[in-house]
């Protein structure tokens, strides 16, 4: 742990409730869902959002990576 | 259920199908892209021709096909216009009864009705991708088996949501603890890419699952709409000679004037009855174009018979087919499913690594949560036993 200083540390400070545990990955499953269907409803925008959306836990794992411990 | 209950349910389930899932993981990930594969390996286009140029007559088409392969009998036409456009693909076969499997495919210039290729459909790297993935080379037995694995996947899923709790209350979401054991950074990996895949895998998975059970569906579809569609011509004899295909098609079109035909099966092959060509239909929209609609037509007279849309089971079939391939959002949404499909090799890499890496004596999963929290934090090992300290060490 000599790198605290550069990142933050991983762990909270309090115990989470499930709530908080689960904020972040209910969010990305949500924006994984509606991806997955928007681009069954059409063409043009709707694969847009369904790219933007499937596209949210790549994202959050790239953020993951740049913010390891 | 005590969290020992969901690491022994999460911990088998995983144990049993994760060769399996890393098998369709890898075997699924050309395929992904098998259209664009096909495009680079050169797979035979149609020449070009002004636009607007008329397609030739269905019966010239199929004449064509039997001319190229004396002796034998068309089973299946079908059309891929959006991938390959101006191209009848005729499915030929020594009888109308010959294994299902059985394949012998001619590619016809729609418009000249000349044979432009006459490719091997049961060789090269992209078959055995897609039959490795399809049912490992053990026909339908090999299909429900993987069916099954699928399921057992999704209960490793949803088990793993349940313990990543007790495994994160003391960690913000994503951490990556990389200063640590191999053990911890590997469980880092596991929970972090397997949260973020849940909905995504669950769907992969739970569609591939629906579509093991296609030969079923399809089955009882036949003895279910198609019996009753075709029930004025039970016990009569099969047509011998049909004709009128190019009259069909049309009596087709006309019965469904908004969709166009994307296959035709031919009288006595699985998709049809003895008596008729079964036309399948498709729409213009992502949905719609996946959700086919049956059209039957008399081979002997040309005439419509029936036309229904497919009962539910069917359409959970179909609608499950874009959900598991991730073909319906253009090369965009391909990558991204070729991402989440890495993601998921990792989290079943890591899944297996944390297994074989288990804390010696221990015996459970259980073990290694403490011992992850511990190592952690000693203050969520306590809340940890707190919470569940009986039942974890009972």
């Amino acid at each position: 742990m000599t790198n605290r200083r550069q990142h933050p540390s991983p762990r909270t400070d309090h115990l989470q409730s499930a709530r908080e545990v689960f904020r972040a990955p209910m969010l990305l499953g949500l924006a994984t869902a509606i991806g997955l269907v928007s681009a069954l409803l059409g063409d043009g925008v709707w694969d847009a959002l369904s790219w933007l959306t499937i596209l949210a836990p790549v994202v959050a794992v790239v953020m993951a990576w740049r913010r390891r411990a | 259920m005590s969290t020992r209950t969901w690491s022994w349910i999460h911990k088998w389930s995983s144990l049993v199908c994760t060769l399996f899932m890393l098998l369709l993981c890898l075997t699924g990930l050309p395929l992904i892209f098998h259209e664009e594969i096909e495009h680079l390996t050169g797979v035979v286009q149609a020449p070009p021709m002004p636009q607007g140029t008329p397609d030739a007559s269905l019966d010239q088409v199929a004449q064509a096909a039997l001319a190229q392969r004396p002796g034998e009998v068309i089973r299946y036409m079908f059309w891929e216009e959006d991938e390959h456009p101006h191209i009848t693909y005729v499915s030929m076969a020594r009888s109308v009864d010959a294994p299902p499997d059985e394949n012998h495919a001619v590619l016809i210039d729609s418009r000249t009705a000349r044979v432009l290729d006459e490719p091997r459909t049961d060789e090269g790297f992209m078959y055995v991708m897609l039959k490795l993935h399809v049912e490992m080379f053990a026909g339908l037995p090999g299909t429900l088996f993987l069916g099954l694995m699928g399921l057992l996947m999704v209960a490793a899923i949803v088990s793993g949501v349940v313990l990543y709790y007790p495994f994160m209350r003391r960690l913000k979401f994503g951490a990556l603890r990389t200063q640590r054991s191999a053990r911890i950074r590997w469980l880092d990996w596991h929970n972090l890419l397997g949260i973020v895949t849940v909905v995504w895998l669950a769907v992969v998975g739970l569609t591939g699952t629906i579509n093991t059970l296609n030969r079923i569906v399809l089955g009882l579809w036949q003895m279910d709409q198609m019996a009753e569609m075709t029930a004025p011509y039970k016990g009569l004899p099969p047509v011998t000679r049909p004709a009128h295909l190019e009259a069909s098609i049309r009596a087709a079109r006309t019965a469904v004037p908004d969709m166009t035909v994307r296959l035709v099966a031919f009288p006595g092959t699985m998709f049809s009855s003895p008596h008729h060509y079964t036309f399948f239909l498709k729409g213009s929209t992502p949905v719609t174009s996946r959700l086919l609609k049956p059209a039957l037509v008399d081979a002997g007279t040309g005439r419509l018979t029936d036309s229904r849309d497919m009962p539910w089971y069917v359409k959970t079939l179909f609608l499950s087919q874009p959900l598991h391939f991730g073909d319906y959002g253009g090369l965009p949404l391909k990558l991204l499913w070729a991402a989440l499909d890495l993601f998921a090799i990792v989290v079943l890499g890591s899944g297996l690594y944390l297994w074989l890496r288990r804390p010696k004596a221990a015996g459970a999963e259980q073990e290694a949560a403490m011992d992850a929290v511990e190592d952690a934090d000693p203050v969520p090992a306590g809340a940890l036993r707190r919470h569940g300290a009986q039942e974890l060490r009972s």
